[in-house]
């Protein structure tokens, strides 16, 4: 339990920096080589995850919507 | 994050200037919370605009303790979302909206892989469990941190990082079909 508890919050410390941009999947990896392998893929998912979602208002929408 | 409780704070008290400052710094975010449940570009405007006129309403009795401001609206968005989902779940899933606007669509080739994406991630997180779910369009549509997609939840942050694992695990296997495939 301790163990899945450490691997979260490396994971989440990762995505934090993945998420923002800060730092790379290759670069949590070297940082954690240990994990490497377990965090790697969990990784990739996030980075597929993180540009699906790359989504904004339309510029029409945004140009008529005021409060 | 003083700044902000700064302009909630002076929004409570009536001051339209503030909560539209509060509205841009949020908007976006709420869209992309809002469009990952319902994929369409026209209805996740109008939903979202309803999310802040509805803050708009409640901000008065909004209180700062312990919720943080971004918890509390995405809070408002989730029970919109709850709302629609249940007057939507009669009809049947509509496909990803083709319209969908890209953040950096100056590259055609971009926008194509972006929408493309998009689909397998939505279609692989109708699979997670709603908890599930919930975790990634706060952290990932929404930009939450750790902390707000908590109180937002009313969860512990022990328990979201858990459910952000067990998630992306699940995502894993249904976009590529095992945590050990490649990418």
């Amino acid at each position: 339990m301790g163990t899945n508890k450490q691997f979260d919050n490396i994971l989440n410390e990762c995505l934090e920096k993945l998420i923002t941009g800060q730092e790379t999947v290759e670069q949590c990896l070297q940082r954690y080589p240990q994990y490497a392998a377990e965090l790697e893929p969990l990784l990739r998912t996030a980075t597929m995850v993180n540009k699906a979602v790359d989504v904004k208002p339309s510029a029409e929408f945004r140009a008529k919507s005021t409060l | 994050m003083q700044e902000e409780l700064d302009l909630v704070q002076r929004a409570r008290q009536g001051e339209q200037e503030a909560f539209a400052q509060l509205y841009e710094s949020h908007f976006d975010k709420i869209f992309r919370y809002v469009v990952l449940k319902i994929r369409n570009q026209a209805e996740a405007e109008d939903m979202t605009q309803q999310v802040f006129i509805k803050a708009y309403e409640s901000i008065g009795s909004y209180q700062s303790q312990g919720v943080p401001f971004t918890a509390w609206l995405f809070r408002i968005a989730h029970n919109q979302m709850v709302d629609y989902v249940r007057k939507q779940s009669k009809k049947q899933t509509v496909p990803l909206d083709e319209s969908l606007q890209i953040k950096d669509d100056s590259d055609v080739e971009h926008e194509v892989e972006v929408k493309i994406e998009m689909e397998k991630v939505v279609l692989a997180t109708a699979k997670l469990t709603k908890a599930q779910r919930e975790v990634i369009s706060l952290r990932f549509a929404g930009g939450l941190s750790i902390t707000e997609a908590a109180k937002t939840m009313r969860k512990s942050e022990g328990a979201i990082k858990a459910l952000q694992h067990s998630a992306i695990l699940a995502l894993r296997k249904t976009l590529v079909g095992g945590v050990n495939g490649g990418n």
